[in-house]
């Protein structure tokens, strides 16, 4: 495992021999940074839709970190330390599986072809950030990544709709839920 | 035909618009009173802003923004000009159209994506969460009255 080259990422948030987190709770917190306009209108995507990147905040009720923690630059090839103009969301989860696991599905049959994505949420600490999580997307079993974005899950609008829709909801209701579905606008008449 | 200069202005200045022209054509043939109202020259304007923004439109976008100009412009001369209010809109990373209103009520999103399908999204401060999606054989009047009724 690489160190943390960041000198001035506190210790605390630094990946040494912890064991990464595979579990999570209700009332777990995450904390998403985003643009101001995001707030005004979580449907603003400035990013592909895939390794959508949150720092867990509390998880069983263990504090993991800190709300402003998110605003650290992680990279080295960036020139700042703190992330300008930037605000922070704080999500709770509100409902996860039996397995302590945050999984959602979604299906869509485009041309002759059946296709089924996974979204989860996963504890994906990096060397400078041990809190960093990530929603993940698989289509038919084949990770999302911003190299294959364009060639798949970009295609497909109605399981990237549904997804985003999702995103958007925890955004504006400040809180995750395995059990949140929407209904559809036909059904309201 | 009406003599309001500042619809005259407007027709003007739509029809002037090289990229577009043909689509405002459609829509303005005989509708004599299209745009008359101030509410309805502002929903005017933001059309225009869109066409002159984003350059790069699919040909589904474009069709599917001229059918929705001609259901706001009938929301206005058939329903209640008073249905119709502001909305705002930006490309995201996708190089999706995206319309959206947000009130009291709640946000609404209509993203226009680049072919097949319209997707509406209404996520309410009551926690309401609704998702539909649409494609050119969908009821246009319908899709138009649901982005303004929140």
């Amino acid at each position: 495992m690489m160190g943390c080259h960041l000198s001035y990422i506190p210790q605390r948030l630094v990946w040494e021999d912890q064991k990464p987190i595979n579990s999570f709770y209700k009332g777990d917190l995450l904390y998403w940074r985003c643009n101001k306009e995001q707030l005004e209108n979580p449907y603003k995507q400035f990013s592909p839709l895939c390794e959508i990147s949150h720092n867990l905040g509390v998880n069983n009720q263990d504090v993991i970190s800190n709300k402003a923690d998110v605003l650290y630059s992680i990279k080295e090839s960036d020139d700042f330390e703190i992330y300008p103009k930037k605000d922070v969301l704080t999500l709770t989860i509100e409902k996860v599986n039996a397995e302590n696991f945050f999984i959602k599905v979604y299906e869509e049959i485009k041309g002759d072809v059946h296709y089924t994505a996974k979204m989860q949420l996963l504890h994906d600490p990096v060397p400078c950030m041990f809190p960093h999580c990530i929603f993940r997307i698989w289509i038919n079993d084949q990770q999302i990544t911003r190299e294959n974005y364009k060639k798949t899950l970009k295609k497909l609008n109605k399981i990237k709709s549904r997804i985003r829709q999702d995103l958007s909801v925890m955004r504006e209701n400040g809180s995750i839920d395995l059990n949140e579905n929407p209904q559809t606008l036909r059904n309201q008449n | 035909m009406s003599n309001n200069l500042g619809y005259i202005e407007l027709k003007s200045d739509l029809e002037s618009s090289i990229c577009y022209r043909e689509h405002y054509e459609s829509i303005l043939e005989n509708q004599s009173n299209s745009f008359e109202s101030p509410l309805l020259k502002e929903v005017g304007e933001i059309f225009n802003a869109i066409f002159s923004e984003y350059k790069d439109l699919t040909k589904f976008q474009l069709t599917v923004l001229t059918k929705l100009i001609n259901e706001f412009n009938n929301i206005n001369i058939l329903i209640d000009p008073n249905r119709l209010k502001d909305f705002n809109h930006f490309m995201n990373y996708d190089d999706e159209l995206c319309l959206y209103r947000r009130s009291e009520k709640g946000i609404t999103n209509l993203v226009i994506h680049e072919d097949e399908d319209i997707t509406y999204s209404f996520i309410g401060e009551d926690k309401s969460n609704i998702l539909d999606f649409f494609n050119l054989d969908s009821d246009f009047e319908f899709i138009a009255y649901h982005f303004f009724s929140n």
